[in-house]
């Protein structure tokens, strides 16, 4: 019996051997494949997510909530510390509510003075985040939104207060969200009151730094961070944080957004931004204007053709 | 033979076959297991001892009277763990070659460098590569002291965590941060006992003794 079964082993063995050679050869494939054509092999990542994670969300999402009922629970037991802090925030909040009371009565009257029109179409999406990436190394979620819904990439995600990240990745029904705190997340952003533009850069630390800072001169710990909308990739005036300096003496993002704690996103609607693909397409637009004049009872007008000129 | 033998043989072989299959399901399902225990969304923050990062910034009140308060800031505490995964696969395959088929192995880690946004193919191949250099040494290595055993899985795993961090950076991948990694790397490292103990007390997977049979006579 003995003697059979080593007879086996020694028959199967080389072909065993060149299986696993190719099954390993298959996955350095893989590797270069991904490396060389990017898109593609991370378009077919996003469907075996949409294909795995969502089946799995019945028996993630107890677990889930019975953690943060944990946590909740532990916060029960400093409940009297919490309470007077509580109390006391309170009764700073309410002086700020009346200054900002003032402050939107006031900018409501200057609106009306200066015929201002507010952006209607930023509306938001809602998503639940089903999964993080389990990797300390990447910072991201994954929501329950996807193309199904309208989610197109490059949308802002946030919480209820503060930019979270961008959507990075979307397949049918799930979309992947880059936080800010990831290493390859990128967000230009200005510095108010001073208008200093910077770059907000995630370093895979819970408050991303502040690059490319104009003057930093002009910048000191406190002043609000939002997103600058440059580049046409994000609207601009997002809340981002505060600017802190950091122990190691950069500057940093404090964020709003409690990262912590991230149950559901909104997403926003960002609207499609003109865009402008070469230099003689700049201004004029690409019918030519009607004009209250025609052309031919003023000899003199010149009709611009097609904008080539513009 | 008598032909009552035969059958008490083919019998046998049955139930060694089951026991294979059961084996090999479980360390599939454990290894699924691990992969969403990591996807539950709690980890959103990114790994910190706790501390504070920040300078105590002075915070203006609401009115321009108003005292300024100072404000600390603390970071969230999250820990990292280690990679379950791996040890998971080194410990079955040179505790228990049989439970733990090269193709399992394959498709687990594939599915893990897919959902961990992770590079894919490039872990997976590394892994098969110890793995069946570990299956290669199994037998030999049932007679080695703990200690050496676990030295021997310990080599191979920083092996290829080098091969890993230096191919990326060879083809330009962003990274994250090395001290991080050295660390994730020891924590790996210093649980594989444990894991070695779960793996025997629940699941059962021993080293078998030298020339130890199973309850039918094969040799395991």
């Amino acid at each position: 019996m003995a003697r059979d079964r080593q007879q086996t082993k020694d028959f199967v063995s080389p072909v065993r051997r060149l299986l696993v050679g190719m099954l390993v050869l298959f996955m350095f494939a893989t590797f270069l494949i991904w490396r060389i054509d990017n898109p593609r092999v991370e378009r077919f990542r996003m469907v075996v997510i949409d294909a795995v994670v969502p089946n799995f969300d019945w028996a993630m999402s107890p677990v889930t909530s019975v953690m943060n009922l944990l946590s909740d629970f532990k916060s029960y037991q400093r409940l009297a510390q919490q309470n007077s802090d509580l109390r006391r925030e309170l009764q700073d909040m309410k002086s700020w509510r009346e200054a900002a009371i003032q402050l939107d009565q006031e900018n409501a009257r200057l609106r009306d003075l200066i015929n201002v029109q507010l952006d209607p179409q930023l509306t938001r999406i809602t998503g639940v985040v089903l999964a993080d990436s389990g990797s300390p190394f990447r910072q991201s979620v994954l929501l329950n939104v996807g193309a199904r819904d309208g989610i197109l990439d490059g949308w802002p995600a946030m919480d209820g207060i503060g930019l979270v990240g961008r959507i990075f990745g979307v397949s049918n029904e799930t979309s992947r969200v880059i936080l800010v705190t990831d290493t390859s997340s990128q967000i230009p952003v200005t510095i108010q009151p001073s208008g200093q533009r910077a770059i907000l850069s995630g370093d895979n630390t819970i408050n991303p730094l502040l690059q490319y800072i104009e003057d930093p001169d002009q910048v000191k710990p406190g002043d609000r961070i939002v997103t600058s909308g440059d580049g046409g990739v994000f609207p601009a005036d997002l809340l981002v944080g505060q600017l802190a300096r950091g122990t190691d003496g950069r500057p940093r993002a404090r964020l709003s957004a409690d990262l912590e704690r991230i149950e559901f996103l909104r997403v926003l609607r960002s609207q499609p931004t003109a865009r402008i693909g070469e230099a003689g397409s700049l201004l004029a637009p690409l019918t030519a204007p009607v004009l209250p004049i025609s052309a031919d009872q003023d000899g003199e007008t010149d009709v611009p053709d097609g904008g080539s000129d513009g | 033979m008598k032909p009552t033998c035969l059958t008490a043989a083919v019998m046998a072989d049955n139930t060694l076959n089951r026991r294979r299959w059961i084996g090999r399901l479980t360390f599939l399902l454990i290894g699924v297991f691990i992969i969403f225990s990591h996807l539950i969304p709690l980890e959103t923050v990114p790994p910190s001892l706790g501390g504070s990062s920040l300078v105590p910034l002075e915070q203006r009140g609401a009115t321009q009277d108003a005292d300024f308060q100072v404000e600390e800031f603390f970071d969230p505490v999250r820990w990292i763990a280690p990679n379950f995964l791996i040890l998971l696969a080194v410990t079955w395959v040179t505790r228990r070659p049989s439970f733990a088929p090269v193709w399992v192995i394959a498709i687990l880690f594939l599915l893990a460098d897919l959902l961990f946004q992770r590079p894919p193919g490039l872990w997976t191949a590394l892994v098969l590569i110890l793995t069946e250099t570990l299956r290669g040494r199994s037998r030999s290595m049932r007679t080695l002291p703990f200690w050496l055993e676990w030295l021997t899985v310990a080599v191979g795993i920083v092996v290829i965590s080098i091969v890993y961090r230096f191919t990326l950076s060879m083809v330009l991948v962003p990274q994250g941060p090395l001290g991080l990694t050295i660390l994730q790397l020891g924590l790996t490292l210093i649980t594989y006992p444990a894991v070695v103990l779960v793996s025997y007390i629940l699941f059962g997977v021993s080293r078998p003794a030298p020339g130890e049979v199973d309850d039918l006579g094969h040799r395991i």
